[in-house]
């Protein structure tokens, strides 16, 4: 899978998120309070709702609908109501980039 | 079979059967629904409907399921749909469906959520009630036309909402002075009340219906309105029947510890139908989703074994139109702080000691979200606030929180 240059490591505040469209698919990316990145399908896998608008605290994306979190760093569905987890997709760093491997 | 048993499949009590075996109860956990088909999300019955998705005639799309039959078959959870219970015998500890079939329990969990209120009026049983996906049926196959709603409250609203969006001459009549009195601040109740209104929708405040004839409804100040549709959305009564037969304390519901439980040893109530004594000795009987699922939570970890307590603050939300509504907590009707966001406005309770205990929004729900849960997290913790600070857009609510320590 190609890795895609998805935004510079300053577009995002530290530990926040921000939206990232490609393909037609649309993703999360974000950056821990110690600048690891991170990204998952940009959608709770309870409804069609976009996690753009969660709250990021230390580890865990709060969904803006109706507050499941998942861990961002492995997808994992911490609490109801979504019981699926999130896809998660390989990142890195380079010169100030953030790529994501989709 | 014994094991544990679940009545009514609404959000609690299929929450709850999630819950206790994600908490490891290894058991047999029944699942009965009153109603037909897999546990759906009721909320969804008046939500904003997607262009396109009109609810005249698709009414699919309205049935939104909690979870697959998949899901419940991949946990163990044995769902029986479409019989309620009828009896519950604390001392055999076993409940009777309405068939006659008999099942025992080690523990039970009664989930049977409340009742639309019907109109008591002269006439009264004319008018529709809205609770269930079958009652959403019959007010979309007729609620065309001139339309009146007796009530201005969450449901009432949204209602109005949804049926104007589709070309209804909609008439809200309201007992009290102003839409969602009991549960919004004044000042957000009057923006919702405008926009309303901006729609085409009529609202009759401070009026109640006085008697139901074919057709139409005389008010309380003498006047008369067609009413070729009517529905009744003046709130819900709490179902107790069961526990009362059980021999559980009823008082404005069932009533529960933090932890779920009754008077009666065995015996859970969570949800709609129960009346929570918090940690702090307050009582609740909440009558929102939010609240049912983590009741509904709590009940399955509790049940499972496991130690859990429910204190959540009370947690509201409501769209109409493109606006959302959400109330955390307790509010009053004069907020003590107002955060000013682009799209959105916040209103803020403080108690007497400088604690934050409530937050009423409205707006976009984007633009106000990540506030609302930063501002419940504030109120669970328990966080003195400034109005001043509250107040600042500039100020993120996160770095209060940080300075509350380990939340
Ligand atoms: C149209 C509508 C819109 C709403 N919108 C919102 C919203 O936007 N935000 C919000 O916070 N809240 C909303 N609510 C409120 C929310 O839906 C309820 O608070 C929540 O559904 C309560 O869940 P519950 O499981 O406790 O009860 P219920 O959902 O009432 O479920 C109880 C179930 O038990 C079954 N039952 C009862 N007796 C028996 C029996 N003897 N045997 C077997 N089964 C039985 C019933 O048939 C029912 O299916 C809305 C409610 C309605 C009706
Ligand atoms: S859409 Fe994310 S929790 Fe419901």
């Amino acid at each position: 899978m190609p890795w895609v240059d998805a935004c510079g490591t300053d577009d995002i505040d530290a530990e926040d998120l921000i939206r990232f469209d490609h393909g037609g698919r649309t993703y999360a990316i974000y950056r821990s309070s110690d600048d690891d990145y991170f990204c998952t399908d940009g959608k709770c896998t309870h409804e069609d709702v976009h996690l753009e608008d969660g709250l990021v605290m230390a580890y865990e994306i709060e969904c803006p609908k109706h507050n499941a979190t998942f861990d961002y760093r492995t997808g994992e569905a911490l609490r109801a109501p979504a019981c699926v987890n999130l896809n998660t997709y390989k990142v890195k760093v380079e010169a100030g980039r953030v790529l994501i491997e989709i | 079979m014994a094991g544990i048993v679940i009545v009514g499949a609404g959000e609690c009590g299929t929450r709850a059967a999630f819950a206790a075996r994600d908490a490891g109860y290894d058991g047999a956990i029944l699942l009965i629904a009153g109603e037909a088909g897999l546990p759906y999300d009721r909320t969804k019955l008046t939500k904003p409907i997607v262009p396109g998705e009109a609810p005249f005639g698709g009414l699919s799309a309205l049935r939104k399921p909690i979870c697959h039959a998949n899901q419940l078959d991949a946990a163990g959870i044995t769902l029986l749909a479409g019989t309620p219970v009828g009896k519950v015998n604390s001392d055999a500890r076993q409940v009777t469906l309405t068939d006659g079939r008999v099942f025992g329990y080690d523990r039970l969990l009664l989930a049977v959520g409340a009742t639309a209120r019907r109109l008591a009026c002269r006439g009264g049983d004319r008018a529709l009630g809205f609770r269930t996906i079958d009652h959403a049926q019959t007010v979309f196959a007729k609620a065309r036309g001139k339309v009146v709603i007796a009530g201005a409250g969450l449901i009432g609203l949204e209602l109005a909402a949804v049926l104007s969006g589709q070309g209804a001459e909609v008439t809200l009549v309201e007992a009290e002075a102003l839409p969602l009195s009991r549960t919004v601040p004044a000042g957000l109740a009057e923006r919702l009340m405008a926009r309303h209104q901006a729609e085409g929708v009529r609202l009759l405040c401070g009026s109640e219906i006085e008697k139901v004839t074919p057709g139409f409804v005389t008010l309380s100040n003498g006047k008369r309105l067609p009413a070729p549709s009517l529905i009744a959305a003046i709130g819900v009564v709490p179902n107790t029947t069961l526990g009362a037969m059980a021999g559980a304390m009823i008082d404005n519901g069932i009533c529960v510890d933090a932890q779920m439980r009754t008077s009666v040893p065995g015996i859970y109530a969570a949800g709609d139908c129960a009346n929570v004594t918090l940690p702090n000795g307050q009582r609740v009987r909440s009558e929102t989703w939010r609240c049912a699922m983590a009741q509904g939570i709590v009940a399955g970890q509790v049940m499972a074994g496991q130690t859990a307590s429910y204190d959540d603050p009370n947690w509201l939300w409501s769209d109409q139109y493109d606006l959302t509504v959400q109330v955390v907590g307790q509010v009053a009707d004069r907020p003590d702080a107002l955060r000013q966001l682009p799209e959105a406005e916040l209103q803020f309770s403080i108690d007497s000691d400088g604690a934050l205990i409530g937050v009423a929004g409205i707006g976009r729900a984007a633009a106000m979200t990540k506030d609302i849960i930063l501002a419940q997290r504030l109120i669970r913790a328990g966080a003195k606030v400034t109005a001043r600070a509250l107040s600042d857009p500039a100020i993120d609510l996160k770095s209060l929180l940080r300075t509350q320590g380990d939340v």
